[in-house]
């Protein structure tokens, strides 16, 4: 790879912008879901049951629908940066890669406080918390954007500064 | 002089690692952060080598000397009035166009200079090149190549410093101005030589040109010479104007001129930086990726803690239980279980909260991204009349006002200054948290993340708020345009932030063991008098003192019990918390401190809700008051700020306690 190479030669963005548009997809349907799960608990109580929301387990919680949906449009503001042919738009893929895993660490050290009361300490309010309990959107979605990073790792390397332009295929 | 002792100053750029180099040097721990205006006041530090005695002074970065800014003169008159053996720029090799003109002003102030050349890894890595020889040859200083993250260089930069120290005053190079700007340079050089009783320290050129250059600190600086008229009629007789704007040209010219000799750089390409930021300062994604990272902030903060917060509860609990049934006598034993367990127990069990907060504060600093928050909201805050750096003091407020309201001396403009520091109060700081953490824990169950959120959010909006109304009456005008450099994004580094998390987190526990333990004693003391009443009774001396002001504090919903802990915490917000141990604690129950207050209290989620609102904003804790008088020079501003802070809390509280009796809550 010639990290100095030419700066009119286009990289192909063919394949970070299907990644990008099969992942903004996701994230926003599963962001109404979980929004519908949420605001039906608000407004119909809590016998609302969201029809699909078992098997995808989907949270009743308006507030993280919303990282749900931001991050499947910063996804999708790429792919629509790049059809029309700016390189540039796959810095959306980037940034949405890292926002996804982001919060799927975040969502995994809440989880893993919630293990430590419900193993560690018995506590009570957690007496019927299973390692499912805490299984969301937010965690599974996050598997893809976890194969884009490992494939396109030497962008997301810490030390360098250097610019470049990387070899996406 | 002795011959051993040896004290050099650092100065440079923002951002280009002096501190980290102080650090390096000394083995301090100062502040490092990865933004412009991290450092505010000077530190000093020493080291010892190779026989020598060796004073360190960290400076606030300034990108020149002209003066706009209090860093810029604070840096400056250290470095003519306390002339250290040798001032030492540190220079981003990374971005070494911008760092020359700062070098160009030194060079007039007649020390000994030597260039450090840091960040040299980025510069490499990037593909410049950097002529050292030519550089020392070209600016007529000694250069050295360091990384000061690695610490590498520093041995070659003290080797360095103990040879300029021996050899004699070399002259560096000069820029000449042009034969007009020249001749009237000689002119008061001449005028000023004149006046005996002058003080030497400041180089006669440079006074000339500071004046040319319309400074008025110099101005005033010579005000009391005898031949100051003489100097003012030649300095009126200018245009200064176009004077200024022509050595400023001068400097750049020089710097054109020499820049490509020495560097040669790699081809501008878009950067790592640049890309990332397309996405985080975006239009319209910009803010919503902001909240959405502070939210995940806060409920990790929240709920990552609980269970360590819940071991500390229990063992504290416990704790007290064993010491109430076996100390004697019984006095005795309420003072140390109820009392001291009771209260600086309730402080220590948000610890954990304390140490992840922190930690998360200093990923945002030394990330880079704390100046994209700036750089996002700049648009929103101007309107608002406030400044777009403004927005750094308010997050560094989350962990503490003090520091916050410091940081505020990085905005030039005094306006955008004082309004900055007058609302920075109302940002939710570390020791508010607790507060929050333990009537939203519970209160609000798993939504306590969000409420939580949601205060942070009320305290920035009520910040914002006074800011506007402050513009509309009492600091008029219009605030400056928002200019920042934007540092690159790293990542940072594990071992900073867990020092940093370390120091902070320390500071929280030192205070319950100091400040709050006195606190907490003299609550126990007015709650067990006079004696022979039943411990924190409504006819102890807190029953009184809280009786007292409850009718003020009524229509909010709060309790005399709830208006003794708010006027003890007007010390240290943390002591509200504290004195809830203190006063639910009576009694034999072994429940933690949450599941008493919803026994005994009487208060509901609204309830809480008011007083979550009303601790955020009722007052700046006396450390922050007393900043705020040094910052801004007056008490004047420190006494408005706690009125202010009083009415808007009372207020506030008043819509939130009201409103929701109204809507039924
Ligand atoms: N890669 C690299 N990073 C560095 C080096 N030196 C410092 N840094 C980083 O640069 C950032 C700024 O460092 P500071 O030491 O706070 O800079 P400063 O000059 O004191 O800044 P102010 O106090 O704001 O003027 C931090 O994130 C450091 O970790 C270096 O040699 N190489
Ligand atoms: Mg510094």
């Amino acid at each position: 790879m010639d990290i100095s190479g030419t700066v009119d030669e286009k990289p192909d963005t063919r394949l970070p912008m299907i990644f990008s548009l099969i992942c903004g997809f996701l994230y926003v349907i599963l962001g109404l879901l979980q929004m519908v799960a949420g605001a039906g608990r608000i407004l119909i109580g809590t016998d609302f049951v969201m029809p699909l929301s078992g098997i995808l387990f989907v949270p009743a919680d308006v507030i993280g629908s919303f990282v749900l949906l931001l991050i499947g449009t910063v996804f999708l503001y790429g792919v629509m940066e790049m059809r029309s042919g700016t390189y540039e738009g796959i810095s959306y893929a980037y940034v949405g890669i890292l926002l996804a895993l982001i919060f799927a660490v975040i969502y995994l050290l809440v989880s893993t406080g919630n293990m430590l009361e419900a193993y560690l300490l018995g506590n009570e309010e957690f007496a019927d918390w299973t390692l499912l309990s805490d299984m969301k959107p937010g965690i599974y979605l996050a598997i893809l954007p976890l194969f884009a990073y490992i494939k396109w790792k030497d962008f997301f390397e810490p030390t360098t500064e250097a610019s470049f332009r990387m070899d996406l295929k | 002089m002795e011959a051993g002792k040896i004290k050099i100053a650092l100065t440079g750029n923002p951002n280009v690692g002096k501190t980290t180099l102080f650090n390096a040097l000394t083995g301090s721990r100062q502040h490092v952060g990865n933004w412009p205006g991290v450092t505010v006041e000077k530190k000093s530090g020493s080291v010892s080598y190779k026989e020598y005695d060796i004073e360190v002074i960290d400076l606030p970065g300034t990108y020149s000397l002209t003066a706009y800014s209090m860093d810029e003169i604070v840096a400056r008159d250290f470095i003519i009035e306390e002339k250290p053996d040798i001032v030492i720029q540190v220079v981003d090799a990374s971005n070494l166009e911008r760092n020359l003109y700062l070098t160009t002003q030194l060079m007039e102030l007649g020390s000994k200079i030597l260039i450090v050349l840091n960040m040299c890894d980025i510069a490499e890595e990037r593909g410049d090149r950097i002529y050292i020889d030519k550089m020392q040859e070209l600016l007529a200083t000694p250069v050295i190549r360091t990384v000061a993250s690695q610490k590498e260089g520093i041995c070659d930069l003290l080797d360095k410093v103990i040879e300029q120290k021996e050899v004699q005053q070399h002259h560096g190079h000069e820029i000449g101005y042009g034969t007009e700007i020249e001749d009237r340079i000689l002119e008061i050089e001449k005028v000023l030589a004149e006046d005996e009783t002058r003080d030497t320290r400041y180089p006669l050129r440079w006074i000339s040109i500071r004046l040319l250059e319309g400074d008025s600190n110099v101005r005033e600086k010579i005000s009391k010479s005898p031949v100051y008229d003489r100097v003012i009629q030649i300095i009126d007789s200018i245009d200064q104007e176009e004077y200024e704007a022509e050595i400023a040209d001068k400097r750049y010219l020089a710097i054109n001129t020499v820049f490509p000799q020495m560097c040669t750089r790699a081809n501008g390409k878009l950067t790592k930086s640049d890309m990332i930021d397309r996405v985080l300062t975006n239009k319209y994604l910009g803010i919503p990726i902001f909240l959405a990272l502070m939210w995940g902030a806060f409920e990790l903060t929240f709920a990552f803690a609980t269970p360590f917060m819940d071991m500390i509860d229990l063992s504290a609990t416990w704790f007290a239980e064993y010491v109430s049934s076996s100390l004697q006598p019984a006095w005795l034993a309420s003072l140390v279980g109820d009392g001291i367990i009771g209260g600086v127990g309730a402080v220590l069990v948000f610890v954990p909260n304390i140490f992840i907060l922190f930690f998360l504060l200093s990923l945002l600093e030394g990330s880079g991204y704390l100046a994209r928050a700036a750089f996002i909201m700049d648009k929103l805050m101007y309107k608002i009349g406030m400044h777009g750096k403004s927005f750094i003091p308010m997050l560094m407020g989350f962990g503490c006002n003090v520091p916050a309201i410091m940081a505020a001396r990085s905005i030039e403009d005094e306006k955008d200054r004082l309004i900055t520091i007058l609302v920075v109060p109302f940002v939710s700081c570390g020791a508010r948290l607790p507060i929050y953490v333990l009537f939203a824990g519970t209160f609000f169950g798993r939504q306590a993340g969000t409420v939580i959120f949601g205060m942070y959010v009320l305290g920035i909006i009520i910040a914002i708020i006074s800011a506007k109304l402050l513009r509309a009456t009492v600091v008029k005008g219009k605030p400056a345009p928002f200019i920042m450099e934007l540092p690159p994004y790293r990542v940072p580094t594990l071992k900073t932030s867990l020092i940093h998390m370390w120091d902070n987190g320390f500071m929280y526990i030192k205070k319950a063991g100091t400040i709050i333990l006195v606190g907490v004693v003299v609550i126990w003391v007015l709650a067990s008098f006079p004696w022979g009443v039943q411990y924190g009774s409504e006819d102890s001396y807190v029953g009184s003192l809280g009786h007292a002001v409850a009718p003020l504090l009524k229509p909010l919903g709060f309790d005399w019990k709830i208006s003794v802990a708010l006027i003890f915490g007007l010390v240290a917000k943390e002591i509200v918390v504290a004195s809830m141990g203190v006063l639910y604690g009576a009694g034999e129950s072994s429940d933690v401190l949450s599941d008493r207050l919803i026994a005994d209290s009487g208060m509901t989620a609204l309830t809480s809700l008011s007083l979550m609102a009303f601790s955020l904003l009722y007052m700046p804790c006396v450390a922050t008051v007393g900043v705020i008088r040094k910052e801004t020079g007056s008490w004047k501003w420190a006494v408005f700020a706690i009125f202010y802070g009083i009415i808007v809390a009372w207020i506030t509280a008043f819509v939130i306690y009201q409103g929701g009796v109204l809507l039924g809550y």
